[in-house]
């Protein structure tokens, strides 16, 4: 084993794990904590253990953000494209029912990355919503008057 | 938390106050319900025609129709059984900004006109009774009308200005249906 | 990064200036619609909260906002405490409105923002005035506007005679009537 530099230090691990290694493991979890919640092992220790908890919980709510954020994109491009807040459940809509089978990630990255491509498929559901005498698609929009409050 | 009707909102100082004095010794409310007597039509103008053949000379008063006439909406028939009432016939949902609809339904006093003149039926009656206060209290028409409180077996007189200033207010039309049909229904 | 693509995330990631107008608006419904523009949750490259790419809202005519009808303008109270015994005070929306007309939207937006240290720097892009007079320098960065949340009513005297009388009338008095 060749440890030149402190950078390869950083990854040294022996085969045999004593109690040295074992808790330089832990410690390097805890090195971007502040105050002695770095160094001190009987703080650091539970510090990173909360901190693993913290980490289960933070995957679930990665996927429920990430949903809200997909539902954020897309009822912004469609408020670009003219619709009232919440109006973008007709455009889902709209495309549902016209067999465009798009989740709302790709409908989000569309409208982020593409918002050409985001547009013409709200054309597809524009027509289709015209055709079924979908809510708030019959008629120009008004100007000024978001709607009745 | 005292609703607006309350007199206890008011200080003492306003039941005694000039304005409210003047208002019950000019304007009791028995004046804008009692009507002077008079012999010609006030709507109907009657216009005097003076014909003569030969010797007779014939005095005639003819009824001149009324300027509304030419105006007149021209009402469908009704979807929901409602028979007579303008407003359910043509599914009217009027707000307190529309003056010029509620302008219709008051004399120029600013009182409510009755459902033997109007043709409503009873409950666009009560509901127009509440949007003419609304939009007078919002500042959109003006009434001559002194308001009367019952509280307690006496009788105030609401003030005709309130002491802090008159800042702008709007009102949500929903609540006429919590005062037509008792609070709604909450899960 | 390559020149075309820098220019094209200054492009993006440009700040732009709305206009709203907050006559006969309520303030706490609009600062719903005021501070979605601050946060920019209006673009579609919005992506939740730690996002910088909010816009400036320039409000103008705050002083002509309109509260719920009945006692709104009574009933509604701020609270400020100085720290000392006694500090409290209890101020109506009335009091408040006419010693600034800005404050009850200003706070409005900030209650209704997100808890954080990036709610100083959304409030810092608000600019609130009593009036139409907006500074000269702020007039050429504006570009488009908020719509209004409630149509602006018109009271009966600002209406003709002419159009009072033609427009449509929904039955006719009887043969009898008196007008008084």
């Amino acid at each position: 084993m060749v440890n030149l530099t402190l950078a390869l230090f950083r990854n040294a691990r022996p085969h045999s794990l004593d109690a040295f290694w074992k808790k330089r493991q832990t410690l390097k979890l805890s090195s971007h904590f502040y105050g002695r919640a770095r160094n001190c092992w009987s703080i650091a220790i539970r510090r990173v253990q909360r901190a693993l908890m913290y980490v289960t919980e933070g995957r679930k709510l990665r996927k429920v953000h990430m949903k809200d954020v997909w539902n954020d994109r897309i009822s912004a491009g469609a408020q670009e494209l003219g619709y009232l807040p919440e109006g973008d459940r007709t455009l889902l809509e709209g495309l549902a029912r016209s067999n465009v089978l798009l989740n709302r990630q790709t409908l989000g990255n569309l409208a982020v990355m593409e918002p050409r491509t985001f547009e013409s498929l709200n054309k597809i559901a524009r027509v289709r919503a015209n055709e079924e005498y979908m809510a708030r698609t019959l008629g120009p929009f008004p100007k000024g008057v978001l709607g009745k409050l | 938390m005292a609703g607006i009707t309350s007199p206890l909102r008011f200080g003492l100082k306003h039941f005694v106050s000039k304005t409210a004095m003047s208002n019950l010794k000019l304007k009791p409310l028995s004046a804008l319900t009692q009507r002077s007597l008079s012999t010609t039509c006030a709507c109907y103008v009657k216009q005097i025609d003076v014909t003569e053949v030969g010797d007779q000379i014939v005095i005639e008063a003819k009824i001149v129709p009324s300027a509304r006439e030419k105006y007149i909406a021209k009402l469908p028939t009704d979807p929901t059984g409602c028979k007579g009432c303008p407003l359910c016939r043509l599914g009217l949902t009027v707000r307190h900004t529309d003056v010029l609809i509620i302008n219709q339904f008051i004399n120029s006093k600013g009182k409510q006109l009755p459902r033997e003149i109007t043709g409503l039926c009873m409950e666009q009656h009560k509901r127009m009774d509440y949007l003419i206060v609304m939009a007078e209290k919002a500042g959109l028409i003006d009434r001559d009308v002194v308001r009367k409180i019952e509280f307690k077996g006496l009788t105030y007189y609401e003030p005709e200005e309130w002491e802090e200033p008159n800042y702008r207010k709007y009102y949500d039309e929903t609540v006429i249906n919590e005062f037509l049909y008792g609070p709604r229904k909450r899960h | 990064m390559s020149a075309t693509k820098r220019v094209q995330q200054w492009l993006t990631f440009t700040r732009q200036w709305w206009l709203f107008d907050a006559k006969w608006q309520d303030p706490y419904k609009s600062a719903t619609v005021i501070t979605k523009y601050l946060k920019g949750g209006h673009k579609p490259i919005f992506g939740g909260g730690h996002m910088d790419c909010g816009d400036h809202v320039v409000v103008i005519n705050s002083q002509d906002i309109a509260l719920r009808g009945g006692d709104e303008w009574y009933y509604r109270v701020y609270f400020h405490h100085t720290g000392y015994p006694g500090g409290a005070t209890w101020t109506k929306a009335w009091e408040l409105h006419k010693i600034d007309p800005t404050m009850i939207l200003w706070k409005a937006c900030y209650k209704e923002l997100d808890k954080n240290w990036s709610r100083r720097g959304r409030m810092l892009r608000l600019h609130i005035f009593k009036d139409e007079k907006i500074p000269v320098d702020i007039i050429p960065n504006i570009t488009d506007q908020i719509p209004q949340l409630r149509a602006v009513p018109k009271r009966l005297k600002d209406y003709s005679q002419e159009e009072i009388e033609k427009f449509p009338k929904l039955f006719d008095f009887p043969k009898e009537h008196v007008l008084d």
